[in-house]
């Protein structure tokens, strides 16, 4: 299976082309609620993860709802 | 909510009784509060508050000192027509009522100007009866250029116009408008304004909302006291105030009280308001809100003004004629719009101001950079 | 009951998710303070080091989330972050929060200003936080904000309400609903607000590093009560009565 280069929140990572989002979040073990996700500084909607796939070189960026006031 | 909905949303008789079921302790509250609600305004003037005069003008003098200081605005009004297509039952211009009606040509306005001009006046008030095909836009559009040259500061009190209109005289140099409802009664309203387009109780409400969007500097509102119950016109008068002034939050504004005259129509008022209550009302509005302009024209006698106006007054007329023109030479009585009850010249007033402290104030620099 | 944009409340006390020992003393605490609507930050995951998921007990307890942008320093930021948010919390409540100023975190009112017309256009429930500043809340009510939240005093700093005159002033001004935010350091400081008629405080700092936070958000939900039942009410002035000098209406003697 090919492998692509992309980074995540700054950390690089190799993954299999035709990933799609919805299957990063489960193999890097997130879980999909409370999360949001841009692509190269573009937020990816939610109901866009099963068809979105994660191309070579990507830029990941993956947030979070955290305690804060 | 528009004001319009919230006056529907009330009972006239409702809101009577709450007015008349005010007590002491309601007065007493609403007195050592520093931010007053309507239902404090309405305990302000109720029958409640006769005993606190005293207080209530202390207060207000007070107060208004504060936010004015001892200064007083004088203006003038100048009739530019008395043609009206309305019937109001109350008003000396009515159209059924057979007097020599007349609007002054841009000659005639010229030489009134410069008359109004050497008395010392600067804030002039255009006054016409409603005839907008007569004394309509073309009209003001020739006017107003002709007036700025003489005044910095326009009010008009004329026909409602549309927002276009207000946006293109505030262009020309409008400063101010007012737009008295008369009464907040609809069903008295309907009683009084039989014919024409003053007729439309909602379309003159809206008024002020179309000056707000406008961007007018300045709204003037009020009731005609004396068609109605006074307490209870009075209050939606504070009411669309506060309305008003949270919707239009740049704009400035001034109240008016008006009592009723004798006119050519012989018209008998529904209530009567004695001096004391005027004196409670006008304490009463500068209590419930000290940033309101108010002002006392020369319907009210000398005794009467000489004494009332260090209690919360702000601006005043004076030197006053209630018909076409008038200034520029005399003309006969029959055109007035209403009897004027302080004849004194705009000297003689300004000397009296004087005498009681105050500053009088001909050009106030307030408003606009622009003009 | 308090509406804000497509939402009722029944407590008028929300709260804040930040600077609590743990997790757990967390979701205790806000759920004994009975707040309906609570805020919470969004940041970067770390990958090494994931946090805990604080949202599933929240929701469990039936608390609205409010997102809020802080960490961004200009209204682009600003926007981002509460797009990030309205996926991530599929919300579209936003407390915008925009302070590039690390020390004291005060709002950016330029910037807050810019965003809000932003998010607003973009169909967000915006709630501004803000300097209490009357012109500044007139013109984020003007560009479609659902509430306005000017500060008592400095985030953190339990100073109480030191803006008090600004407030009254916004209050009396405002056709939005008014949420006192930050500063908040004791129930009576709480209860002080509501009585000049704020239809809300937001209290976190002084919840979280109460000696027992259960027990500290319980009596700011009394003092909340309190103080809105007091304004309720009607309460009575304190103005002094003013000076006798010579009777001004002794003219109208026989009037």
């Amino acid at each position: 299976m090919e492998q692509i280069k992309i980074s995540i929140n700054g950390e690089v990572r190799h993954i299999a082309a035709n990933t799609n989002i919805a299957q990063l979040l489960v193999e890097i073990g997130n879980a999909e609620q409370g999360v949001a996700l841009a692509v190269n500084q573009a937020i990816i909607a939610r109901s866009e993860w099963p068809a979105h796939i994660i191309n070579h070189g990507d830029e990941i960026s993956l947030f979070q709802a955290i305690a804060g006031g | 909510m528009s004001f319009a909905e919230q006056l529907k949303a009330l009972n006239w008789d409702d809101v009577r009784m709450s007015i008349y079921s005010k007590t002491a302790t309601d007065v007493e509250r609403a007195l050592s509060k520093s931010r007053l609600t309507t239902e404090d305004f309405k305990a302000l003037i109720s029958p409640a508050a006769e005993p606190y005069l005293e207080q209530m003008a202390q207060k207000s003098m007070r107060l208004t000192q504060q936010r004015f200081g001892k200064t007083m605005q004088f203006y003038i009004p100048l009739y530019l027509s008395n043609m009206c297509s309305n019937i109001c039952t109350y008003c000396g211009f009515s159209m059924g009522n057979k007097i020599r009606r007349t609007t002054l040509d841009m000659e005639q306005l010229e030489a009134e100007l410069k008359a109004i001009k050497k008395m010392g006046f600067d804030h002039i008030l255009l006054v016409t009866g409603e005839s907008e095909r007569k004394v309509g836009m073309a009209y003001f559009r020739q006017a107003f250029p002709l007036i700025r040259q003489y005044f910095s500061h326009i009010t008009i009190e004329v026909q409602p116009l549309e927002q276009d209109e207000y946006q293109e005289l505030i262009e020309l140099g409008l400063d101010a408008v007012l737009v008295y409802q008369e009464t907040y009664n609809p069903v008295t309203y309907a009683e009084h304004h039989l014919k024409g387009k003053k007729s439309d109780f909602w379309y003159r409400l809206d008024t002020a909302d179309r000056l707000g969007r406008a961007g007018v500097h300045k709204i003037g509102i009020g009731s005609l006291i004396g068609l109605e119950e006074w307490r209870t016109d009075c209050f939606f008068v504070a009411s669309h105030l506060a309305y008003l002034e949270k919707q239009y939050w740049q704009t400035k504004y001034t109240i008016s009280f008006p009592r009723l005259r004798p006119c050519e129509g012989g018209f008998q008022p529904k209530s009567v308001m004695t001096d004391k209550q005027l004196v409670q009302l006008i304490c009463a509005y500068r209590l419930f809100n000290p940033e309101v302009e108010l002002s006392l024209s020369t319907r009210e006698s000398e005794h009467f003004r000489n004494h009332v106006l260090p209690l919360g007054i702000t601006t005043m007329s004076a030197g006053s004629s209630t018909q076409p023109g008038g200034y520029a030479e005399q003309a006969e009585k029959a055109l007035e719009q209403f009897e004027i009850s302080d004849d004194r010249s705009p000297a003689s007033v300004a000397n009296m101001v004087k005498d009681l402290g105050y500053e009088v104030v001909w050009k106030d620099w307030d408003p606009s950079l622009s003009h | 009951m308090l509406t804000i944009g497509d939402k009722t409340f029944k407590s008028r006390l929300f709260t804040g998710t930040g600077k609590f020992p743990n997790q757990q003393s967390m979701v205790d605490a806000l759920a004994a303070s009975g707040s309906e609507l609570v805020t919470m930050a969004l940041k970067r995951v770390d990958m090494q080091n994931r946090d805990d998921d604080i949202l599933a007990p929240l929701i469990a307890n039936g608390m609205n989330l409010l997102p809020n942008t802080s960490g961004a320093r200009t209204a682009k930021e600003a926007v981002f972050a509460a797009q990030l948010a309205r996926e991530a919390l599929q919300t579209n409540w936003v407390k915008l929060e925009i302070h590039p100023d690390p020390k004291y975190l005060l709002p950016d009112p330029i910037e807050t200003l810019a965003a809000a017309e932003e998010l607003a256009r973009e169909g967000f429930i915006v709630l501004p936080y803000v300097h209490a500043d009357p012109v500044l809340c007139k013109r984020l009510e003007q560009v479609g904000c659902a509430a306005v939240m000017p500060l008592g005093a400095p985030i953190g700093s339990n100073k109480g309400i030191r803006t008090l005159d600004f407030l009254e002033i916004i209050i009396e001004q405002a056709n939005v609903p008014v949420v006192v935010d930050a500063g908040i350091g004791s129930p009576s400081h709480a209860a002080l607000a509501m009585e000049m008629g704020a239809d809300a405080v937001l209290v976190n700092t002084a919840i979280a590093v109460a000696g027992n936070p259960v027990a500290m958000s319980q009596a700011f939900a009394q003092a909340v009560a309190a103080g809105r039942q007091a304004y309720e009410a009607g309460l009575a002035g304190q103005e002094q009565q003013a000076v006798a000098s010579s009777p001004l209406t002794a003219f109208l003697e026989g009037a």
